[in-house]
């Protein structure tokens, strides 16, 4: 089984030099927010990117695995 | 490189190790932080309040909620980056004019708990002389009992100053090691009425806060209470800021920014100079971006070229001075150029009075950081090489391995690791090294044998598992490294073979010959730990059962090894011959050998660590052959505690054993069984017991006899308690008991407590084995019964 894949959304529209802080996972906006989506290996990685969220000071909105390949 | 040794106050005490006065190591390096010199850096930077910059203003609002909330023991200022708690703390110390506040800048390397605490109580020491001397001098040991000898000293002085003292504590959200966060919650359950904590994060920080809610001892500032009112926004902008804008505009740029400090500040600075400032407020306004990510990209692409190249490429240093900069930009002129952007007030802080060092406010530097990132990110190894280069001629050995180990330099990274952590790790600082170590890939470690050791030694205290520290032994085991290792340590086959013998997992035989290893391969120069290996055999001789032949290495040991050099060796060794002696039924010797064993330990704050157990262990044996059965038992809990980790099981299984017989001597003989059982299944899963399995069974047999000694006093079965006790070795329900015996249910259930209760059993597998020890039941003659 491999890595499940991770939706998580914060408001703003984040341009695409924020995916460089999010290695891996793709930036999609939309309504005045933004989805970072991709491969989340363990819960010690969704941690750390929540912990990058809150680093750049992001609000963050959810967060869910997704069914679907990003 | 230039620093000014700065000390705040003139330390009278030569608290270097005496065996080693200089307290360098071989290579001639001092770890920072020692007390006969207090870190230039942490002197003249943690230490001292930012000062308030110009351009920002006073605000009321949160002003008086802080105020009102430094009568509280602790005071919390909880938001996210760029709220501007820091801002905040430092126009209050500035006002505070009292010079009665301890001010801490946390950064990642206080993730050491040994670091904090130094940290601590040099802040706490420079504004009240007298305070934390002892707790220093505790934290320059190889470990330090942070809660029992350094907390305590630490509150011991607190508890006599003569008027209130406020300690800031800012970006606690940088402390993330659970040592560091049980050892505050420690020193702020015991503070002092006289003493407030102010403590800025930006997530919860694990502490008891509901607690301290509930009594009444808590303040909070949360992000709503840092909101800019539209007054203020006004204030800010055109007031500090000198821009001249609408009420309407300064009510829209609020409101996209929703009082959020950082973002009116950025809104500010991309306003600068504009000649129609109303259609870039209505733009912005309108826009989704985020507002950090918007402004940012507007103000950077703002500046002159040179500005932005320097503030890209400069954003990977944690801090920042003029000739650090030069060199990681190959050029000239940077110091100037420092003084001039922070006067600007383009985010940068700095972070002396000297305007020698900088660092940029957090936020942006992360912004600078992506954007770099995104631009230029295959100049970034080159950059933190250079760093690495500049701080390794400075001699500042942990930015080295942190720049290093960011530029994938991991071949130097790791060379520098092997050198230094021995020096590290005689002071405490375990944390530290473990994190050097955490931020080599498993490449690296496999190509650098030396770094390997580290590895495995740092993880067997940290409970490393088998299988992990079976990789690590294999590459040390493999290696062509030959001689000395750069930290000093004999060779790595010597390294390999004391790493296997101090940790003993599950087979004592093994240790044994692991141990024997060692000490042929410690050679004749004394190798660092090679006392530690002669510990490791005695305690593998005594628990192998061959205590004759334990005895000579461990006296020696004893004689030969100072506590101050060697106290792991040498606790251990007092402890082993204290057993020893035990099983020889000299009790005035075991009591003896343990208690100084102990003393030493206290002293040299090893108490808390698991190669302590041993040592609490041997005492607990001796109290309970002297009868003093209460504090045995506390010993040996203790001891027990302390085994916990992984590679224990063997010493584990022995202090349950000892706790049995403790148990058993308290007349409490199912508690006693419990532990007998635990131990039981503990020892069968060991390749070796060694002596262990021996042990078991006889304290099994004695506690069996008297089991059955016991019974024979109590009340005997009825009739119909037999007949239910037959049926408890079935598979039979309670239910389906009574239907056999054509009973209710409920005087089923009545006759079963009455049997557990006169067998003095809590479960029913329970009642069947005594049941059967006692005769009342035949042995099972099948499975499954």
């Amino acid at each position: 089984m491999g890595p499940t894949i991770y939706q998580i959304v914060v408001r703003g529209e984040l341009s695409q030099r924020y995916v460089v802080a999010f290695e891996g996972m793709t930036l999609t906006t939309r309504d005045g927010k933004t989805a970072i989506t991709g491969p989340v290996t363990d819960q010690a990685h969704l941690y750390g990117l929540l912990g990058r969220v809150g680093d750049l000071g992001l609000e963050l909105v959810s967060v869910n695995p997704t069914l679907e390949p990003a | 490189m230039n620093r000014h040794l700065t000390r705040l106050h003139p330390s009278t005490e030569s608290a270097a190790n005496p065996a080693n006065p200089s307290g360098k190591d071989k290579l001639g390096h001092r770890p920072p932080d020692t007390i006969g010199s207090p870190d230039p850096w942490l002197v003249s930077t943690k230490l001292v309040p930012p000062a308030p910059r110009a351009g920002l203003i006073a605000r009321a609002g949160p002003q008086s909620l802080l105020q009102a909330g430094l009568d509280a023991k602790l005071c919390l200022l909880d938001a996210p980056a760029g709220s501007g708690k820091t801002t905040l703390l430092a126009q209050w110390c500035a006002t505070a004019g009292t010079g009665r506040v301890a001010w801490i800048s946390l950064d990642e390397s206080d993730n050491d708990p040994t670091r904090l605490w130094i940290v601590m109580a040099e802040a706490l020491r420079s504004v009240e002389p007298g305070v934390g001397t002892a707790a220093l001098r505790a934290l320059q040991r190889t470990s330090a009992d942070h809660e029992r000898v350094v907390l305590r000293s630490l509150l011991n002085d607190l508890n006599g100053i003569g008027s209130p003292l406020v300690l800031v504590l800012d970006d606690y959200h940088l402390i993330t090691n659970p040592t560091c966060h049980q050892t505050l919650t420690f020193f702020l359950d015991h503070l002092p009425a006289r003493v407030h904590l102010l403590l800025s994060t930006r997530v919860g920080p694990p502490l008891p806060l509901a607690r301290m809610r509930a009594k009444g001892e808590l303040a909070e500032l949360r992000a709503a209470d840092f909101q800019f009112t539209e007054e203020e926004a006004a204030a800010l902008l055109n007031g500090a800021m000198g821009l001249q804008l609408t009420t309407e505009d300064v009510e829209r740029l609020a409101e996209r920014t929703e009082g959020w400090a950082a973002g009116l500040y950025l809104a500010g600075l991309s306003l600068r100079g504009r000649e129609d400032p109303s259609a870039f407020i209505a733009a912005f306004h309108g826009d989704n971006r985020h507002v950090a990510d918007y402004l940012a990209a507007d103000v950077l692409a703002r500046q002159p070229e040179e500005i932005r190249t320097f503030l890209l490429r400069t954003s990977i240093l944690r801090r920042l001075s003029g000739p650090l900069c030069d060199e990681v930009l190959e050029t000239e002129g940077s110091a100037k150029l420092l003084e001039r952007l922070e006067r600007s007030n383009l985010f940068l802080l700095p972070l002396d009075d000297r305007r020698e060092w900088y660092r940029y406010h957090h936020l942006f530097g992360d912004l600078l950081r992506l954007e770099l990132g995104s631009h230029e990110a295959a100049l970034i190894p080159t950059l933190h090489r250079r760093a690495a280069a500049w701080h390794r001629r400075g001699g500042d050995i942990k930015e080295t391995i942190y720049h290093a180990t960011a530029a994938g330099e991991f071949t130097d990274a790791a060379a520098l690791i092997a050198s230094h952590w021995l020096a590290y790790w005689r002071r405490g600082r375990r944390a530290t090294v473990s994190r050097w170590i955490d931020g080599l890939p498993e490449e690296a470690i496999a190509a650098n044998p030396p770094v390997a050791f580290v590895a495995a030694w740092i993880g067997s205290f940290d409970g490393a598992s088998k299988p992990e520290r079976e990789r690590l032994l294999a590459v040390m085991e493999d290696a062509t490294w030959q001689g000395v290792l750069p930290d000093g340590v004999s060779s790595l086959a010597f390294g390999a073979a004391l790493t296997r013998a101090a940790i003993v997992f599950d087979d004592v035989g093994a240790v044994l010959q692991a141990a024997r290893r060692a000490l042929q391969l410690a050679g004749p120069e004394r190798s660092p730990f090679h006392w530690m290996a002669q510990a490791a055999l005695g305690q593998a001789l005594y628990l192998s059962g061959r205590l004759a032949e334990a005895r000579p290495p461990l006296e020696e040991l004893i004689a030969r090894v100072s506590a101050a050099k060697q106290p792991y060796a040498l606790i251990t060794g007092l402890a082993v011959l204290s057993l020893t002696a035990g099983e020889e039924d000299d009790g005035q010797t075991a009591t003896s050998l343990a208690s100084r064993a102990v003393a030493i330990a206290e002293v040299q704050g090893l108490t808390a660590e698991p190669l302590c157990g041993i040592v609490h262990m041997a005492l607990g044996w001796a109290l309970a052959r002297q009868g003093n059965l209460t504090q045995a038992q506390e010993r040996l809990e203790w001891a027990l505690e302390l085994f916990r980790i992984d590679g224990m099981a063997v010493h584990r299984a022995h202090a349950l054993v000892l706790l049995a017989a403790v148990h058993h001597g308290h007349g409490d003989l199912p508690g006693a069984r419990t532990l007998l059982s635990r131990a039981h299944d503990l020892v069968e899963q060991l390749a070796d017991p060694g002596v262990l399995a021996a042990l078991l069974e006889q304290r099994s047999r004695m506690l069996a006899s008297a089991t059955r000694r016991r019974a024979k006093t109590q009340a005997p079965l009825t009739e119909r308690e037999l007949a239910v006790l037959r049926l408890l070795p079935t598979r039979l329900s309670t239910r389906q008991i009574s239907q056999e015996l054509h009973v209710s249910v409920n005087t089923i259930r009545s006759q079963i407590q009455a049997i557990y209760r006169k067998l003095e059993a809590t479960t029913r597998t329970e009642a069947v084995t005594q049941a059967r020890q006692l005769g009342l039941l035949p042995e099972p003659t099948h499975r499954g019964l």
